[in-house]
C-alpha cells in the first residue's frame, strides 16, 4: 500500500490502484464461483452415478445368487447322483464277490 | 464344480443347463466386478471433486474476505481524496479571497498615490506661476476687454468715414 503524500495526484493513483485490485478479486471471485458451480454438477452426477451403480450392483448380486443357487443345487445333485451311482457300483461287487 | 464323472452322471438337458448357469454365472461374476470397480473409480472421482470444491471455496472465503478488506481501503481512499479535495478547494477559495482582498488594497494604494500625485502636481503649477502685485481681480479688471477693443476701433473708423465725408462735401461746395 502506497502511503498517501497530500498531493492530488497520488491519491487518485492509490484509489485507481486499490479499484483495479478489487476489480481483479472480483474478477477471480466470479471465476471461482463458475467453477465451483460446475464442481457442483460433477458431484451431483458423480453421486448420481455411484448411487446407480450400486442400484445395479444390488440387481446383479441378486441375479448371481439366484443363478448361482440354481448351479449349486444342479451340482449337488450331480455330486449325489455320482455318489450314489457309486455306491451302487461298490454294493453289487461286494455281493457278487 | 463338477469333476468329469459327475458331470458324465448327468442327462443332455442337465448337462446344457449346467453349462448355460456355469456361463451366466461367470459373465454375472464378471459384470459384478466390474461394476465393484467402477464404484471405487466414481467414488475416487467423487472424493477427488469434493476435495476441489473444498480447495476452491477456502480460496473463495480468502478472496472474500480480501475484496472486503480491499472495499474498506478503497471507501478510505475515497473518502481522504474527498476530504483533500475539499481541503485544496478551500484553500483555493482562501487563495482567491486573498488576491481579492491584496487587489483592493493596491486600488487603494493606487488611488492615493494618483491623489499624492495630482496634489503634488497642483502645488508645483502654483509655485511656477509668476508673482504679481496686483490681485487676479484686478488683473481681470485692467486687462482689455475684446468687446471695448472692438468699439474703439469701429469708433476710429466711423471718425475716419465722418472725416472722409466732410471732405467730400468740403470739396463739393
Amino acid at each position: 500500500m502506497k502511503t498517501y503524500m497530500g498531493h492530488f495526484g497520488q491519491t487518485i493513483d492509490i484509489v485507481d490502484d486499490l479499484f483495479n485490485k478489487k476489480t481483479l478479486i472480483e474478477s477471480q471471485i466470479s471465476m471461482l464461483n463458475s467453477e465451483i458451480l460446475a464442481l457442483d454438477i460433477k458431484i451431483t452426477e458423480l453421486t448420481d452415478g455411484i448411487s446407480s451403480a450400486e442400484q445395479e450392483l444390488v440387481k446383479l448380486t441378486s441375479s448371481y445368487n439366484t443363478i448361482n443357487s440354481q448351479f449349486m443345487n444342479l451340482v449337488n445333485t450331480a455330486k449325489t447322483r455320482y455318489r450314489t451311482w457309486i455306491d451302487g457300483l461298490k454294493n453289487l461287487s461286494i455281493s457278487s464277490w | 464344480m463338477l469333476t468329469t464323472n459327475e458331470y458324465n452322471q448327468l442327462s443332455t438337458t442337465e448337462k446344457n443347463t449346467y453349462k448355460t448357469l456355469q456361463s451366466q454365472v461367470s459373465v454375472l461374476a464378471g459384470n459384478i466386478e466390474a461394476l465393484k470397480l467402477k464404484i471405487i473409480s466414481l467414488k475416487s472421482s467423487l472424493s477427488e471433486a469434493k476435495k476441489q470444491k473444498l480447495d476452491k471455496e477456502t480460496l473463495r472465503n480468502q478472496l472474500l474476505l480480501e475484496k472486503d478488506r480491499l472495499q474498506n481501503e478503497y471507501n478510505n481512499a475515497i473518502l481522504k481524496k474527498q476530504t483533500q479535495m475539499m481541503e485544496e478547494l478551500k484553500l483555493l477559495q482562501d487563495v482567491e479571497a486573498l488576491k481579492k482582498l491584496q487587489e483592493a488594497k493596491l486600488a487603494e494604494e493606487a488611488k492615493k498615490l494618483e491623489e499624492a500625485r495630482l496634489a503634488e502636481e497642483k502645488l508645483k503649477a502654483q509655485e511656477t506661476m509668476p508673482v504679481l502685485d496686483t490681485t487676479p481681480a484686478q488683473i481681470i479688471q485692467s486687462s482689455p476687454k475684446p468687446v471695448e477693443e472692438k468699439k474703439s476701433n469701429a469708433g476710429l473708423i466711423l471718425g475716419a468715414t465722418a472725416l472722409g465725408i466732410a471732405a467730400y462735401l468740403y470739396t463739393q461746395e
